[in-house]
């Protein structure tokens, strides 16, 4: 019986202005948790499909030999799907032109993720879904040049690998998992497997590299992935996505903190809507509650009644935010699908377990944390209030209520992003916000007063407005906090998302380089820089290059040294030399070159080390690594330790020495470069003019990539967009909240017969006023917080934004004033008699 | 609500019985007493009129009389519980079953229809045909065609109408009301006495009315008369058990 009446009760209530808000920002929240969470889901899985092309499985396993039947045997077993590969480099010859390539020979599951793209004789693209048959070859379209091969017309071209003839057949444009070796690298024929054997190139001893690709169910891959591990050496290597592709694992990375970000942003401003539309709606029923205590409710039945009632919205608006998050989910689906083809294959509605349970728990939380406490002070009413108004004395600020509500909002975001570190960040910053809220309040209400008080001839509106902010000094001081804290979060969002969007876009402008060229002779280097200048090609700068081992650390060998299982020990380095630092390199710790050290002390050369390996090495400045280059040794002193920005696409090293360390040692040239698709040939002009030099085009990659950042960017205007919708709410709910006193204002002004424009300016203005305060303290904030999120979220340099701190206030105060104008321009012109007939 | 007990031959029976009744209220750090030793007994099916100027203390003998309030010291036996040894949710269940109230601002939810106000005490009570009753009383009050306005689209006299129509929709035994009249002309206020002593007598109803009209207030069985906190003046016709004093 209460149950019903009390939802009857609910939905008769669901007229008054805060109780519609209430459920809007309910719903809303429910709808942004459940939308963003969705879409997180699905684009995860849709990302880590796509990723998995890269490296053509889901994961993989490269050894330079070949591994125990038995391993592939266990994966077959546990349902996974098997391909194989081995990478060699031979000679290619045929039409009596030689050339040195680099042989992928493939099985015929290969690629079990992704897709091969080749093109015929029409040099129309065709899509593969496995490799070349027996008999076969494809070549990389710069070969056909080179070996005078044709694909078009009668007469097919041979070629031949060892002792092997086969039958060219198609250009190879794309395979799914493309190397990213520095060097060595030749142009790329694909043959098959079963071929190699008859080619007689592999004999004991050859370089060569194993290739093994793995896919199934996830929980499979998992559990084969962990029976596995103990079973490699060192020199095999076992890759996920993510060891696949850095740049792409660490975009997937940082997308996902951002959009956990803005989530908890929007959830945040949603759960302060909520706090508003319920303080709002429970101070409305102050009345009621007293009307319905002097029928005979008890205090627990009223709050039994509230109860109920929140409880029934919170379902309600579960429901419906789940839809709505549905839709939402959909939407960026359906926007994002160009770009991510994996997510038209989903289906249309995903109820993703865990993304109900979390909107519930958003839901349950904010309705308790934040809706409840307030409610709860229902209870106190006494029934005398329908005889004497005692509603002031109710809803004073609580320690206990606050608490409440802070504790709720913590847990809430952790909930959300599981990240505790994000989570400190963010109560961090409101702290930071609100002192400084309250300095800069106290500041400014001084300044009012003192301005307030000198003598004026005539009243204006805009006086009228300030003293009207002094009048309610507190009010002034929560709703000049919560604008504040809202515009702060917009701004920090918006800010987040130059940081991202733009850091990686600047990264990877368009003519971010997507060619290398590697192996360059010293004596080539005059005429290459020549042939550049004549197709007008931008290189990133030439690079010496020199390979070495480390070989001693301090004098002791690094396999006693070092314990733990480094890459970088197994293989040759890359080793240069520079005077000047590289344009993404930073330095963390030393100098670059410092004079005191260079030369003098122990009459070592200085090496600058990448941090992280210096992490992993355990190195430190001082430190002496003695490197085994062609046989003979050189040792070195480690000068400074420096970042490096590996997916910047231009050349980059992990050990760097300084200017004529290396004299004397044979070295090579590496330059990084742009290249449009329709000026391919020019590789074809190098690839003839300088035949030692290796090519490798890595434009496909850096499409890839910048596609992803792409995407994300689109997210997250969207998300901007929503957070901005919460943000209005939150806005709206407290101007709305101060509809009724105002009203009641204007009408006792238009009685003292103040005009219609005047009550409209003094409105305004007020709200001008608010906005232009809010919106410095927001940037202040926001700045604060970016400059604390970049150095320990998305591990970047932060920069002022002086942009910023001019508009952030200045349209805050033209919004919040427009915003007012529009919802308050009924309050002057309103009857006052019908206000007065109201207030009965 | 019984038939027994509404049996005019129990109308003798004592429902209000208050016995030397003080308030003291803290001002600014100040107590100031705004009732001093009041007494009162009332009658079941009597009417009672509160008379005094602004501020002498009546509507705070009402609230405390009504069981809205409790008193600083003194006793109050409503229906013949002591109020003072209820709670407040004890007090709650006291005034669902017998207790009405009609208030000077009316006090309708503004969020409801004419019909839902009038509704609203009956469904909290769970009554069966809380609509159609409420239709019923509704229309007895002339608000036929008020049924789905809401209190702000309606005059104050209509206004007060509902709030009487929800006053007797549980039937109580007395109704307690705080200048019903005071928000209305003299004519509309008028109208609206008339209905109350006409439900008055229809449900046979003890009144206690807080008033400074006098002429309203002669319409009362009864009057008590205070000036700070102090009843001063009494009249009309003194049952055996009813006596007023100080």
């Amino acid at each position: 019986m209460m149950l019903i009446s009390s939802i009857r009760l609910l939905i008769r209530q669901s007229r008054a202005f805060s109780v519609r808000m209430l459920w809007v920002s309910l719903a809303l929240a429910a709808m942004t948790v459940s939308g963003i969470a969705t879409t997180a889901v699905q684009l995860k899985t849709a990302l880590g499909v796509s990723s998995t092309k890269f490296i053509a499985a889901d994961r993989q396993l490269s050894s330079p030999r070949d591994v125990p039947e038995e391993w592939l045997e266990t994966a077959r077993k546990s349902g996974l799907e098997v391909a194989r590969s081995i990478e060699f480099s031979s000679m290619l010859f045929g039409n009596e032109r030689f050339q040195l390539v680099s042989v992928k020979a493939v099985d015929e599951a290969y690629p079990l993720k992704g897709e091969l793209q080749v093109a015929g004789g029409s040099g129309e693209r065709l899509i593969r879904d496995s490799g070349p048959p027996p008999g076969s070859l494809w070549m990389q379209k710069r070969l056909f040049p080179l070996m005078g091969a044709t694909i078009s017309g009668a007469t097919e071209s041979t070629m031949n690998i060892g002792d092997r003839r086969l039958r060219v057949d198609f250009e190879l444009l794309q395979e799914p998992d493309v190397g990213f070796q520095m060097a060595g690298m030749a142009p790329r024929v694909m043959m098959n497997l079963q071929d190699v054997e008859s080619t007689g190139v592999i004999q004991p001893g050859s370089r060569l590299t194993w290739r093994y690709y793995f896919a199934g169910k996830p929980n499979v891959v998992a559990a084969f992935e962990e029976w596995l591990q103990p079973r490699l050496d060192s020199t095999q290597r076992w890759l996920g996505v993510k060891e696949g592709r850095p740049a792409i694992a660490s975009a997937l990375d940082k997308t996902e903190t951002y959009l956990l970000l803005g989530g908890s942003l929007a959830v945040f401003l949603a759960c302060a809507a909520i706090a508003m539309a319920a303080r709002q709606f429970a101070l409305d029923q102050v009345n009621q509650v007293a009307i319905l205590k002097t029928l005979g409710l008890t205090g627990g039945q009223v709050i039994s009644r509230y109860i109920i009632q929140l409880f029934t919205m919170g379902v309600v608006s579960l429901i419906l935010g789940l839809l709505l998050g549905q839709l939402l989910a959909f939407g960026a689906r359906q926007l994002l699908q160009t770009w991510v083809p994996e997510l038209s294959t989903m289906p249309a509605i995903i109820f993703d377990p865990g993304v109900v349970l979390l909107c519930a728990g958003t839901i349950t939380i904010s309705l308790f944390g934040f809706a409840l406490p307030q409610f709860m002070q229902l209870r106190r009413v006494a029934p005398m209030q329908v005889l004497r108004d005692q509603s002031a004395s109710l809803f004073a600020w609580s320690w206990s209520s606050s608490l409440v509500a802070v504790v709720s909002m913590l847990a809430l975001l952790f909930l959300y992003a599981k990240n505790l570190k994000l989570v400190a960040l963010l109560s961090i910053a409101l702290l930071l916000v609100s002192a400084a809220v309250f300095v800069v309040s106290l500041l400014v209400f001084s300044l009012l007063a003192w301005y307030l008080n000198r003598e004026a001839k005539e009243i204006g509106a805009l006086r009228f407005a300030l003293q009207a902010m002094m009048r309610k000094r507190w009010h002034s001081l929560v709703q000049l906090s919560v604008c504040s804290i809202t515009i702060m979060l917009f701004a920090l969002m918006l800010l987040a998302r130059g940081s991202l969007v733009g850091d990686w876009q600047r990264q990877l402008p368009d003519d971010a380089p997507n060619h290398f060229l590697i192996n360059i002779a010293p004596n080539d280097l005059a005429k290459l820089e020549g042939v550049l200048t004549r197709f007008e090609i931008k290189s990133a700068g030439l690079y010496p290059m020199v390979r070495g081992r480390l070989s001693h650390i301090n004098g002791e060998d690094v396999k006693v040294a070092v314990t733990k299982d480094v890459a970088a020990l197994n293989r040759e380095l890359n080793l240069t030399w520079a005077s000047g630092l590289p344009a993404d390199n930073a330095i963390v710790e030393g100098n670059w070159w410092p004079a005191e050290l260079a030369g003098g002390g122990s009459g070592l050369k200085l090496v600058s080390v990448e941090s992280r390996l210096a992490d992993n090495l355990g190195l430190g400045l001082g430190d002496r690594l003695r490197f085994s280059i062609g046989g003979r040794e050189l040792e070195a002193q480690v000068g400074s330790i420096r970042t490096v920005q590996w997916d910047s696409m231009r050349p980059n090293f992990y050990v760097m020495f300084e200017p004529g360390a290396l004299d004397g040692f044979p070295a090579t040239y590496i330059t990084s470069f742009y290249l449009g698709t329709d000026n391919k040939n020019v590789l074809n002009s190098i690839s003839e003019s300088f035949p030692t030099v290796s090519i490798l085009e890595l434009d496909q990659l850096v499409a890839k990539v910048r596609q992803i950042i792409e995407q994300v960017s689109l997210m997250v205007e969207g998300l901007i967009a929503l957070i901005f919708v919460a943000s209005l709410l939150v806005v709206g709910a407290l101007i709305g909240s101060q509809f009724a006193e105002r009203q009641r204002e204007a009408a006792l002004l238009r009685t003292m017969g103040a005009r219609r424009g005047f009550i409209m300016n003094a409105q305004w203005l007020e709200y001008a006023v608010l906005g232009l305060l809010a919106g410095a303290i927001a940037v202040f904030g926001a700045e604060v917080s970016m400059w604390q999120m970049q150095k320990t979220l998305f591990e970047a340099d932060f920069s002022p934004h002086f942009g910023l701190w001019l508009a952030v206030p200045f349209v805050s105060a033209l919004l919040l004033a427009a915003y007012s104008y529009v919802q308050m321009r009924r309050v002057p012109s309103t009857s006052p008699m019908l206000i007065l007939r109201s207030e009965n | 609500m019984s038939v027994v007990e509404r049996n005019p031959s129990n109308l003798t029976r004592e429902v209000l019985v208050a016995s030397d009744l003080t308030k003291a209220v803290a001002l600014r750090g100040q107590s100031l007493e705004v009732l001093r030793g009041i007494s009162v007994r009332v009658n079941a099916g009597e009417s009672l009129a509160i008379v005094g100027r602004s501020g002498s203390g009546k509507t705070s003998l009402l609230g405390i009389l009504a069981g809205l309030d409790l008193p600083s010291s003194g006793q109050v036996a409503l229906m013949g519980k002591n109020l003072n040894k209820l709670n407040e949710d004890q007090r709650a269940a006291l005034r669902a079953e017998h207790v009405g109230f009609v208030f000077q601002s009316f006090h309708l939810l503004p969020a409801m229809t004419a019909l839902e106000n009038v509704m609203l005490p009956m469904e909290l009570k769970g009554s069966k045909n809380a609509a159609h009753h409420a239709q019923e009383l509704l229309c007895t009050l002339g608000l036929e065609g008020r049924l789905q306005h809401f209190p702000a689209q309606l005059s104050g006299g209509e206004q007060q109408r509902v709030a009487l129509a929800r006053a007797f929709a549980c039937k109580p035994d007395i109704l307690f009301a705080d200048e019903p009249t005071g928000n209305l002309d003299q004519e509309t206020g008028q109208s609206i006495i008339d209905l109350v002593f006409e439900l008055n007598q229809q449900h046979q109803t003890t009144l206690i009315m807080v008033t400074h009209d006098e002429a309203l207030a002669k319409r009362c069985q009864r009057r008590i008369k205070i000036e700070q906190g102090k009843v001063v003046d009494e009249d009309g016709i003194v049952h055996r058990s009813a006596v007023v004093g100080v």
